[in-house]
Formats: C-alpha cells, sequence, structure tokens
C-alpha cells in the first residue's frame, strides 16, 4: 500500500492536492472544487492536509505534484 | 457538524466549510490555514467580552451602558469626527454605520482605501470588464495572476475558483487550463505555472504598454523588453497565451496596485483587457484581500453614491479621496474623535498617522486586543460576522452572499455589530438632543 506523509508545518490548507488526486476527482462536487470529505483519500482538517482513506490511494503522485509547498509525499 | 458555512477571512469566501464546536473546541473542514485559525477565534483565551474605558491610561471593563454613553459622548462633543470601517464585518453594519457619518456631518471611510484604492480609480477612469468567480470557474481557459501570490493571499483561489475545479466548459480541470503568473518575485504560486513573465519591479506600466502595443500589431524594440526584464521569448509566449486563450482572466493584486503608476497601472489593465476582448474574450478581476471589502464598496455606492472617503460635514456626501481618507486626515491630525470598527488601524496605517492616532479620543469595536484597541478610549466587544451573527457579504467578485450564523456571541448586550451600531447611534441622539 502506498505510504503518504503529511509535512504538517509547511502546509497552508490551499487544496490544490484533493482537487487534483485522481481518486477524489471522481466525485463530482470534488472535482467542481467543493469537497465532501466522505470517500476521498485526502481531504483539508483543521487548515491542513491529512488523510481520509489510506486504502484508497494508488501512489500516483499528483498530490505531490501540484504542491508548491512541499507539504506531501507518496511512495509506492 | 455545520455544513456549507462561508469562511469570513479572505475575499474568497469559501461557501464550503464545515465546522463543529465540541468540548471548546473548534474542528473545521475545506478551510485553508488561514480560514481555520480565523474559526478559533471563537475560543481563543484572548477575546474581548467585555466592554472597556481607559481610566488613567489603562483599560478596565465597565458595564454595556456606561461605554456605550462614553463613546456616543466622545462622538457627539468631537467637531469633526471620522468613521472607518473594516471588513471582516456585515453590510448591514455598513449601513448603520453610513447613518452615524451622516447623522453626525463625519467623515467615513473603509479599508478599500488602504489596498484596492488605485483599483477603485482605475474603474473610474477606464471601465472595468468583469465577471463572477464562477464564470471564470466554468469558462476561463488562461488565469494571468498578477501582482498576486494566490498560495499566500487566497490559498484557496486555485482550487476552488480558477485553476484546477472541473467547470462546465473545462472538464479536464488543470490540464485544459493554462496558468501564467506575472510577478518580480520567485513565489510558490510561480512554481505551478506555465508561464513567469519575471519583469523586473515597478515595471508593470511599461509591460502593459508593450503589451497592448504588441496586440495592435506594433514590432516592440529589443532595448523596451530589456528595459522590462524580460526576454523575447517570454514576451512572445505570454502573448501567444492570450490571443489564443477562449477566455482569459486576469486576476490582479495589491502587487500592481502598489508599484509605481499605481491606478494609472490598474487603468492600463483594463484598457488592456478592453483591448483583449478584439481578439477573444478576456475578464479582468480584483483578488481583495479580505472578506467584505467589496461589500463596503457596494453598500456606500448604492446608498450614498460614492465608493469610499466620503464627508458628510455639509450636510450631503462629498468625496474626496486624499482628503477624506483616513490615514490622510490622521496624518495630517484633521480628526478629533475616531470611531474605527473592525479594522486594526493601529497596525496598518502610516506613522504619522498612528501617532496622531495615539492623541485622538478613540473608540474601537473589535473581537481581540491590538494595536487599534490599545490606543482606544473605549472598547466595545465585537461580535465574529458568520459565525455569530449573520448577514450579507459580498465576495471579491462583487456578488452578494447571505452568510449564517453557526453559534451565539459570548455575552447578551448585543447580536451583531449593526446592532451595536445602532444601539450607539440612539445613544448619541438621545445625548445631543438632551
Amino acid at each position: 500500500m502506498p505510504e503518504i506523509t503529511i509535512y504538517a508545518e509547511r502546509c497552508r490548507g490551499c487544496g490544490n492536492c484533493i482537487i487534483n488526486c485522481p481518486i477524489n476527482a471522481k466525485i463530482p462536487e470534488t472535482a467542481a472544487g467543493k469537497p465532501q470529505n466522505k470517500d476521498e483519500v485526502i481531504f483539508i482538517e483543521k487548515g491542513i492536509v491529512a488523510v481520509l482513506n489510506k486504502d484508497k490511494c494508488i501512489g500516483c503522485g499528483m498530490c505531490m505534484k501540484v504542491c508548491p509547498v512541499d507539504a506531501i509525499a507518496v511512495v509506492k | 457538524m455545520h455544513e456549507n458555512i462561508m469562511c469570513p477571512v479572505c475575499g474568497c469566501t469559501c461557501d464550503d466549510i464545515k465546522v463543529e464546536i465540541k468540548d471548546n473546541e473548534v474542528y473545521t473542514q475545506n478551510a485553508c490555514v488561514m480560514g481555520n485559525a480565523k474559526f478559533q477565534e471563537l475560543v481563543s483565551s484572548h477575546r474581548i467580552k467585555n466592554p472597556q474605558i481607559k481610566i488613567n491610561n489603562e483599560l478596565r471593563d465597565t458595564d454595556w451602558n456606561t461605554a456605550l454613553e462614553k463613546a456616543a459622548e466622545i462622538l457627539v462633543n468631537a467637531k469633526n469626527p471620522a468613521v472607518f470601517v473594516g471588513t471582516e464585518t456585515i453590510c448591514e453594519a455598513y449601513q448603520e454605520m453610513i447613518k452615524i457619518a451622516e447623522y453626525l456631518g463625519a467623515s467615513i471611510d473603509g479599508s478599500f482605501s488602504q489596498c484596492h484604492c488605485p483599483t477603485g480609480l482605475g474603474i473610474q477612469q477606464s471601465g472595468i470588464v468583469s465577471a463572477t468567480l464562477g464564470e471564470i470557474k466554468n469558462r476561463a481557459d488562461l488565469a494571468i495572476y498578477w501582482g498576486t501570490n494566490p498560495m499566500d493571499s487566497h490559498p484557496r483561489h486555485m482550487s476552488h475558483y480558477a485553476i484546477f475545479p472541473r467547470g462546465k466548459f473545462t472538464k479536464t480541470g488543470r490540464r485544459g487550463r493554462k496558468m501564467v503568473i506575472v510577478d518580480p518575485r520567485k513565489t510558490k504560486a510561480a512554481e505551478l505555472a506555465d508561464l513567469h513573465v519575471m519583469l523586473k519591479p515597478n515595471k508593470d506600466y511599461e509591460l502593459v504598454a508593450v503589451t497592448r502595443a504588441a496586440l495592435k500589431g506594433k514590432e516592440i524594440d529589443d532595448s523596451a523588453l530589456e528595459d522590462i526584464g524580460i526576454t523575447r521569448e517570454i514576451f512572445d509566449k505570454f502573448i501567444t497565451l492570450m490571443k489564443e486563450a477562449k477566455f482569459g482572466a486576469i486576476c490582479i493584486g495589491l502587487g500592481v496596485a502598489s508599484s509605481y503608476g499605481k491606478n494609472h497601472n490598474m487603468e492600463a489593465l483594463m484598457r488592456l483587457t478592453q483591448d483583449l476582448n478584439e481578439h477573444t474574450k478576456f475578464v479582468f478581476g480584483m483578488n481583495m484581500g479580505h472578506c467584505n471589502v467589496a461589500g463596503f464598496v457596494q453598500t456606500m455606492s448604492y446608498t450614498i453614491g460614492y465608493p469610499y472617503a466620503v464627508n458628510f460635514a455639509r450636510g450631503y456626501p462629498n468625496y474626496s479621496p486624499g482628503e477624506f481618507t483616513n490615514a490622510d486626515m490622521l496624518a495630517r491630525n484633521e480628526i478629533d474623535a475616531l470611531l474605527v470598527l473592525c479594522a486594526d488601524l493601529g497596525a496598518h496605517q502610516p506613522r504619522k498617522s498612528v501617532e496622531n492616532m495615539a492623541k485622538t479620543p478613540v473608540i474601537s469595536i473589535d473581537i481581540a486586543p491590538c494595536p487599534t484597541t490599545q490606543l482606544s478610549d473605549v472598547v466595545l466587544p465585537g461580535v465574529i460576522s458568520g459565525m455569530e451573527a449573520e448577514g450579507t457579504f459580498y465576495r471579491m467578485d462583487h456578488v452578494p452572499l447571505r452568510i449564517k450564523k453557526f453559534t451565539n456571541p459570548p455575552f447578551d448586550f448585543t447580536k451583531s455589530d449593526a446592532d451595536t451600531l445602532k444601539q450607539l447611534l440612539a445613544k448619541i441622539k438621545e445625548i445631543k438632543n438632551k
């Protein structure tokens, strides 16, 4: 299973990773910029990215790619 | 869990926040780091819960009526009072503040005059081609961030509106959009961009001028680009991206409003947007820093016809930026009583203005201690709009939104900032008619 590491001190809660995650994007509202926080892999909690459903992560690394502050790392 | 709560922090006014208050702890979802910090104010230990008046140079707790009476006395006895309106409050409070200013013959100004004032002047000079953030989300295939770093100022602007979300005609999200950053600095947002136009500081006007000339088919000399600090390759790519876009949006920030040229930069940028509409569809939007700064401008405009810097001393609204803008009036020491609503002037005004503010009787309405409350003679506790009070907010694209309340203020002498001002006006009238 892919390993997701969050660097909370760097995260600004912008949600770029949430919207771009291909698993999250299967949820129409989340893909349109309004996360539902039910079936998503990652979500924003207390202003910082957090893991919601780790088992759904496919380890594609898209969240890492769109994070300009390097607050998330995924190892497949 | 309270759902679809609006965030009362930056101009994005995100409307999908989830909040839960449990055991004196606030839990949020979807709010960015700035938004979450604001929601934590609900349970913060430094919240102002009691009215305060200054006795022997020290703020002391008092009862609501005493504080209200003292505030009204200061305002009634002043010859040239002024009121200043911050941004993190509801439009209903702005309406009450306008009534107070009109009744007292005072000057009224708001935070808009200290942030996007050059943009406002630019709009008056050239007119604006604008669109809602919804249109940008659903249609724009090119977003140009000019003089703004959305990662810092509006963290969710890219993910909620302009770059990443899949809209009606932008079904592929980021893949179907281009992103350009025009900024002298290598910002974090620039790392995500397709093109970073890294011009020299204070060369915005020159860049707009050559861009407009190039769009009209003029040859641009290498020396002009050298002066701006960009290469021919970058410039050509910039022009091509703009011409090839089906729907472009220029999102401007304070970087360009505050660089040399100021309102002339904004006028030129709006003219550029108009020129671009000869090639394709292009719109211009302001990335406003605070949640309801647009609301103040809107409320002022539809109530008295002018957006800010208005004086009522003659009995009718007299608009004059520079003459009736709060920072300038304070710097010239023209004010003898100041009422401040939800704004920390002590931390944001120029030094000269703050020095004079310290000598002026000040009444402030605020939720937490700050330099302004320290300089105040009367402090009235503020109500957190969008959490403890409902009302109207205008998002930065000037769309009015009804904000909800999901909890009550920690006191019972006022229900909202509008209620506080209503009570204050009644007290002012009572004293004046004695």
